[in-house]
């Protein structure tokens, strides 16, 4: 829980090569990345460049088709679900539309994760949803039905559900898209603040320049399958890679008008 | 498990209603000039035991419980809810699929019960209004040619029917994909599936348990 990092970092996420088709497509084409202690990495990129696959991989919902991954010190490359189920008590992932149990309430959703884990009493658990849900500032919504939730409070249940459990890695799949520029403020400043009081470490995937800038202690970018950028937030302003430019200052420069002329003829 | 039983029971007892009625009148037809009618009631309860009573109902909850277990995992997959209770470490097919596979074996059984009774009783309001028959005739000829044999095979009948049923909603419940779109899609799979497969299954366990030394 120490805000200062230790000398020699320890690394949470380590990928080497990291390579996954669809069919014919890899999707992921010899990715590297790692995810030191405490710190937080935005990985970037345009729709449908393999960065929601990436995560999925940081926490067994894919399986890479060659190259290598570490979670947390251990090799999952190749690891069976007893491994992955032990890794995952310490991984929480926070998913783009929450993911909620819609046949659950607030707090028994939040709830779920630490009754499997069997390691409290019920009182306990109480405590923990109702500290969790005030931590994300939801503080008596635990009776509530997901369903009359908006999408940024059904977000930042879904966040306290995943803080619940304590984990020493977060896995954040589009916090902020689909929400207002309010609201993707205030689930920003949240992450942020969770990962200076929890101290954990965390792997955002997000297409948000603004988001990447607040809550990045580094920024890595992905185009194609391939890492293209991986620096500090102030060094992606100097990049001088075309495709970084463009996506930084939002620009789709000739790309559609080339791909397809408009008028046709 | 309320849901899979009491849920689908008022439509089960309009369909073994009208079996045990329709059963009756044509029994009645079939019969006539060969058979006297004092035996329809036999040949309801000997059809709706073995046959019409576990086919139908595996039929009708097919539609209703197997397109419900479908949809409702569909929707979970395709809204991520399935990969969430993954990464909390929580296994979804002994979380989600079980439940459901218990509750439908279980189920079928107790309410293909209710339909027998409710067939049984359709065919002997058409025997008394239409035949004229006395309540004493009609369950007489039912409960002469009872045997409990055909009872608990009929029954077993349901149980692997509710089994199918069960299987087939959380299979293709299970591997949605592609949005509202596949969840429809998953759904019609699902009813389409455990309704061939009951009938198929339907002839391989009538072989099995009614096979007839010839």
């Amino acid at each position: 829980m120490s805000a200062v990092a230790p000398p020699a970092r320890a690394v949470v996420v380590r990928a080497r090569g990291l390579v996954k088709r669809f069919g014919a497509r890899a999707v992921l084409d010899g990715v590297d990345l790692d995810v030191h202690a405490g710190e937080t990495v935005v990985l970037l990129g345009r729709s449908g460049t393999g960065k929601s696959v990436f995560l999925k991989h940081a926490i067994g919902l894919l399986k890479a088709d060659s190259g290598t991954l570490e979670v947390l010190g251990t090799d999952v490359t190749s690891a069976d679900a007893d491994t992955w189920n032990r890794v995952r008590r310490d991984v929480a992932m926070v998913f783009q539309a929450g993911a909620l149990f819609d046949s659950m309430t607030v707090g028994e959703n939040i709830a779920l994760g630490l009754h499997h884990q069997r390691r409290f009493t019920a009182g306990e658990i109480a405590a923990k949803v109702e500290h969790a849900l005030a931590v994300v500032g939801l503080a008596g919504t635990t009776a509530q039905r997901p369903s009359s939730l908006s999408g940024g409070m059904r977000k930042r249940v879904g966040i306290a559900r995943a803080i619940a459990l304590q984990p020493r890695l977060l896995l954040y799949d589009e916090p902020t898209s689909g929400l207002d520029p309010v609201t993707s403020d205030v689930i920003n400043r949240l992450i942020r603040r969770l990962q200076r009081d929890l101290g954990a470490s965390a792997l955002v995937v997000s297409h948000d320049m603004t988001s990447a800038r607040f809550v990045g202690d580094r920024i890595a970018m992905l185009d194609e399958g391939k890492m293209i950028f991986d620096g500090t937030a102030g060094a992606i302003d100097h990049a001088v890679d075309p495709r970084v430019r463009r996506f930084v200052e939002g620009r789709s420069d000739e790309m559609l008008d080339e791909a397809a002329p408009a008028g046709g003829s | 498990m309320s849901q899979v039983g009491v849920g689908s029971l008022p439509l089960v007892i309009l369909v073994a209603v009208f079996t045990g009625a329709v059963t009756a009148v044509q029994a009645a037809y079939q019969l006539e000039g060969m058979v006297p009618l004092r035996y329809v009631g036999s040949v309801v309860q000997k059809s709706v035991l073995i046959e019409l009573g576990p086919v139908l109902t595996a039929l009708v909850c097919g539609g209703r419980v197997g397109a419900a277990i479908a949809a409702e995992l569909g929707t979970m997959r395709v809204t991520e809810q399935i990969d969430a209770l993954e990464t909390m470490a929580i296994p979804p097919i002994r979380y989600l699929i079980l439940p459901r596979f218990i509750a439908t074996t279980v189920m079928l059984p107790v309410i293909t019960v209710f339909a027998d009774f409710v067939a049984v009783a359709g065919g002997f309001v058409v025997a008394s209004m239409v035949f004229d028959q006395s309540g004493h005739t009609y369950f007489e000829a039912v409960r002469n040619t009872f045997e409990p044999r055909d009872l608990f095979s009929g029954l077993t009948k349901s149980a692997v029917f509710g089994a199918v049923i069960g299987l087939m909603g959380s299979f293709y419940g299970f591997g949605t994909e592609g949005g509202a779109e596949g969840v429809g899609k998953a759904t019609t799979q699902a009813v389409v599936a455990s309704c061939v497969l009951v009938l198929v299954l339907d002839y391989v366990l009538a072989n099995l348990l009614f096979r007839v030394a010839y």
